[in-house]
């Protein structure tokens, strides 16, 4: 891992800067695909998916962030991932996720039932968020 | 000597017992104040972050293309309007560049209003009220009809009692509110927009200048106007970009993320503002009730002490009465 070059990684959110490291490799899941990053990369903006972030620290540790959609802007070897919310698996509160999902899960349904589109759209949303905090916080100790 | 002492010392205490009270709930107000301070700092640099990268997107190839007009450049034109329908998020956002592709339809208008929950604030609330009040009567001589979206309970009840209805409303917000507290009304907000409900949405709220005073503001939000970042993109719309910008999965849809998620910015800055200037009105609403009740206890004090004088005065009068009477 050494010989690759290093490049910094953000993450903001409306409640400020949240991560700010060193890494050498990141990998997002963009719409339409993943993508990895590594330094020198060409100056790129890519609107994420809700999924997890997976960041090679310099050490040799992968982090993962969960990260709600907004967007990735790599930049002079400065890569900002702008979004709603971003947390580290530590701050998930795994419970909370739960229940979120077996609501939205239900929302989907009844939505499903009512032909409401708009909620459902919502649902689906809040069903990727769960899911989303979930997976990420499971693989926390990888 | 209309009043007993026994009267007025009353009186004093009660007025100290006020003026400990307005004095802590100034002091909670002033540190409401820093914490919602700090926290606006922190949302400043993702609003600095999210401006940086659409003054990018702003001066990139694609951008230029999309907001030059058709008649200047009509093959540039074709070819990226080609997948431009009517629903496209970018024609809805950016009002002046695609004025003369998409007629003008400024037909309904949405005026979010931001107020605190609670009162003892001094004239905050009443004068957002009072000048959305007007607005939207002089929208309503218009003719139009707009919707209304109210943040807070005393805007909430002061609409209610006045049968106007509201579109959207939210209370009890906590006092330094995090992004995901408001996250619901602020993308509802955006939402009904895409959907086409509303045109353009202006804000009301108290903008906070510093801890003495904060003025009434109505900002355009949406569509996005505020556009001196694509302004000044325009002026140099010779010089090369700034960065030669790729964008991935294609330029449509980081538009359709990025634009989105600044209006919602745009909606989240001035809840805070809001916030900010509430809790400075507060402080100074309590500031100077405590300096008049500290008025009020040293004029009663000298009234009590005038009292007190009197009352020896008398005694003695009638102590030196009684004794030449025995003479």
């Amino acid at each position: 891992m050494n010989e690759h070059k290093i490049f910094r990684i953000n993450i903001v959110t409306p409640d400020g800067l949240v991560y700010d490291h060193r890494s050498t490799l990141v990998v997002v899941r963009a719409i339409g695909g993943e993508i990895g990053f590594e330094a020198d990369h060409e100056p790129t903006l890519v609107s994420l998916q809700i999924a997890p972030v997976k960041i090679y620290r310099v050490n040799g540790q992968i982090q993962y962030v969960a990260v709600n959609g907004g967007f990735l802007e790599m930049d002079d070897n400065v890569a900002t991932i702008v979004a709603n919310t971003a947390e580290r698996p530590s701050d998930i509160d795994v419970g909370r996720a739960q229940t979120a999902e077996e609501r939205a899960r239900e929302q989907i349904k009844k939505a499903k039932q009512d032909h409401d589109k708009a909620a459902l759209r919502r649902a689906t949303v809040a069903l990727n968020r769960a899911i989303n905090r979930i997976s990420t916080a499971s693989l926390k100790n990888h | 000597m209309s009043q007993s002492l026994t009267d007025i010392k009353h009186r004093i205490s009660s007025v100290n017992n006020t003026e400990q009270i307005t004095k802590a709930m100034r002091m909670v107000s002033a540190a409401k104040m820093n914490q919602v301070q700090r926290h606006y700092t922190q949302y400043e640099i993702y609003d600095t972050k999210l401006r940086e990268i659409l003054k990018k997107v702003a001066s990139s190839e694609f951008f230029r293309y999309l907001t030059r007009s058709k008649e200047s450049d009509p093959e540039a034109f074709q070819n990226i309007y080609y997948d431009l329908t009517e629903e496209s998020i970018v024609n809805s956002f950016i009002e002046s560049r695609l004025s003369d592709y998409q007629e003008k339809k400024r037909q309904k208008a949405a005026y979010l209003v931001i107020t605190g929950d609670r009162g003892l604030v001094g004239s905050y609330n009443s004068s957002i009220l009072k000048s959305a009040l007007s607005l939207l009567r002089q929208a309503h001589k218009k003719g139009e009809d707009p919707m209304l979206f109210c943040v807070g309970s005393v805007g909430i009840d002061f609409f209610h009692r006045r049968n106007i209805k509201i579109d959207l409303e939210i209370m009890n917000l906590s006092d330094n509110p995090s992004f995901g507290e408001v996250k619901k009304i602020i993308s509802k907000t955006v939402d009904l927009f895409q959907k086409g409900l509303y045109d353009h949405l202006l804000i009301c709220y108290n903008h906070f200048v510093n801890s003495l005073t904060s003025t009434f503001r109505v900002e355009q939000i949406l569509p996005i106007s505020e556009l001196e970042i694509f302004d000044e993109v325009g002026e140099s719309q010779k010089v090369e970009p700034l960065v030669d910008l790729k964008t991935f999965p294609d330029p449509m849809t980081v538009l359709d993320t990025v634009l989105p998620q600044y209006a919602e910015s745009l909606i989240y800055g001035a809840i805070l503002d809001a916030k900010l200037a509430e809790h400075s009105a507060s402080t100074m609403a309590m500031k100077s009730a405590t300096d008049n009740a500290d008025d009020l206890i040293n004029r009663m004090s000298i009234e009590y002490n005038r009292a007190r004088q009197g009352a020896i005065t008398t005694e003695i009068n009638e102590i030196v009465g009684g004794a030449s009477a025995l003479e």
